[in-house]
């Protein structure tokens, strides 16, 4: 069985080499990471200590605009309030936080994976405005905006494959 | 182990696949058109029961099936897009790029080649090790770990042994890559689609389509686009009187450093750009198109089809006008099966272990 995958790449590898074909956006070429950071991501390398509630009554509120480095734990330690969509394995790890909002608008949460994220109030996950990756030449990997309405809102991180992950929520200029 | 794995190395000895022009092949006036129960095909050494169609569900849905735990199946192969996603190209779990468009898996179970460029990956079994294990690219990362690690990951969860042991009762319930493989093959020859609106139309209900899809569905045997995208599956890959090999069609020559398709396996020059034809059930919900995600609307992948000035397929050398245009992104429409991506037997399984019902 491993043979013949081992052949496989054999034979694809003298014409295209691995990560030839580039999607996206192509890390190589850019001349610095983060150099240009969009409007109110300015601190999304600030790398502010965080760590994940095992259940959500005990979730940290974030702060808006403030660069974290968010600990997360194993999925099946973590209580989620709804189920994800794509909940990762059991390898993986997750998270559950909080954030308020005090006036109503789009807000963008940005992660450093492709984890899953969910923002909830009232005990529902809400639809996402928007999503999409981040800009080109920054380590942001994604951003999902939800149009938010004032209160306390939570934020489930799910199937992230390390510890930890960066985040930044940040209201729409 | 399943079949076909081993025709792999033949292939590639041979240095494969003499390739020819799609043939005209519509189905036969003779042959009802199929119904939403026909039973899909199934190899001799894998034939499908309940308890291993349910593990091949939860396998499917479960992303401990790549290393870190961050893809699994459905990851890429989302039910309410027909099992594809909205993504040119998906990276891997290591952060590499993706090489070509994901595809879908509707009706998948008849389908002679599985992949974009391989006419060697003729079994779903074998196409399974590709994403779990490949390095080319890397996907879901298991390439190169310890022997057995998946495995002894899924032996060590609560559900597994149990779902295995009611799966293969004939291998005493082993869990290693042939029965995952197994599993997870019997799960996507379920993934049948065949009540499109189209499919109705086709079957008597004359008001099943709209005139515009019609006239759609006449230009699509009029421009011969059902010569490549034949028989009730709309692909020579999944007819049965087919060599895989002769599913693979060059539109365009590709640009200098661009993905080669098929000359990849093969190495022969003529087979530069060649790729097989991919199935255009609930083609509406698959976008992007075209094996690297180019075309991202209907419209332009009809458009790719024509945009090689120098083509010398005669097919490929024709004029679309915008109401030919219309008619046909009708009918392709009309290949959108509401009863497929809303089928509750496909949807990930809860969390909790399965009450397990008879092989």
């Amino acid at each position: 069985m491993r043979l013949i995958l081992a052949a496989l790449a054999l034979a694809v590898a003298p014409v295209v080499a691995p990560g030839a074909l580039a999607q996206g956006h192509d890390a190589s070429s850019c001349v610095a990471m983060d150099a240009r950071l969009p409007d109110g991501f300015a601190d999304w390398n600030g790398g502010a200590a965080v760590g994940t509630a095992k259940a959500p009554a005990e979730a940290t509120t974030l702060q808006l605009g403030k660069g974290y480095e968010a600990g997360l734990l194993k999925r099946d330690d973590v209580a989620f309030i709804v189920e994800p969509e794509k909940p990762g394995g059991s390898v993986s790890y997750s998270g559950v936080f909080a954030f308020d909002v005090a006036e109503a608008g789009d807000y963008r949460i940005a992660l450093g994976s492709a984890a899953w994220l969910d923002v909830i109030a009232d005990g529902k996950a809400l639809e996402p405005a928007s999503f999409g990756h981040g800009p080109a030449c920054t380590t942001i990997r994604k951003i999902v905006v939800y149009s938010l309405k004032p209160g306390q809102h939570q934020l489930q991180v799910a199937g992230n494959g390390a510890e930890t992950v960066k985040l930044l929520v940040a209201k729409q200029p | 182990m399943p079949g076909g794995r081993g025709r792999f190395a033949l292939v590639m000895l041979a240095g494969a696949a003499a390739l020819v022009a799609c043939v005209t092949a519509s189905q036969p006036a003779s042959e009802p058109w199929p119904t939403a129960d026909l039973q899909p095909p199934y190899p001799a050494d894998n034939p499908p029961s309940p308890a291993k169609i349910e593990l091949g569900r939860r396998l499917f849905y479960d992303a401990d099936l790549s290393w870190d735990g961050t893809i699994s199946c459905a990851t890429c192969h989302e039910q309410k897009r027909s099992f594809t996603d909205p993504n040119k190209t998906r990276p891997g779990i290591d952060g590499s790029p993706g090489q070509r468009n994901i595809q879908t898996l509707a009706n998948v179970a008849w389908f002679g080649s599985l992949t974009w460029g391989g006419p060697h990956v003729d079994t779903l079994e074998h196409q399974a090790l590709i994403p779990i294990e490949g390095f080319v690219p890397v996907e879901m990362g298991f390439g190169g770990k310890p022997d057995g690690a998946l495995a002894k990951r899924l032996a060590g969860q609560p559900c597994y042994p149990e779902l295995f042991a009611a799966a293969f009762p004939d291998r005493s319930g082993e869990i290693d890559m042939d029965t995952i493989t197994m599993a997870l093959a019997a799960f996507q020859r379920t993934l049948v689609s065949l009540d499109a609106p189209y499919d109705r139309w086709k079957r008597g209900d004359k008001d099943a389509l709209s005139e515009e899809a019609k006239r759609g569905a006449a230009l699509f045997e009029a421009r011969q686009c059902d010569s490549c995208h034949a028989g009730p599956h709309f692909t020579d890959a999944a007819l049965p009187e087919h060599k895989p090999e002769e599913a693979f069609h060059r539109l365009a020559w590709p640009a200098e450093g661009k993905d080669a398709g098929l000359s990849r396996i093969t190495l022969r020059p003529e087979d530069v750009g060649r790729f097989r034809t991919p199935g255009l059930r609930n083609v509406a919900l698959s976008a992007p198109y075209m094996h690297d995600g180019e075309a991202t609307t209907l419209r332009e992948a009809i458009l790719h089809h024509y945009s090689d000035a120098e083509t010398e397929d005669a097919r490929l050398r024709q004029t679309l006008a915008e109401a030919d245009i219309s008619g046909l992104i009708a009918f392709l429409e009309a290949l959108t099966d509401g009863s497929f991506i809303s089928n509750p037997q496909f949807v990930r399984p809860p969390r909790a272990c399965p009450v397990l019902s008879q092989p």
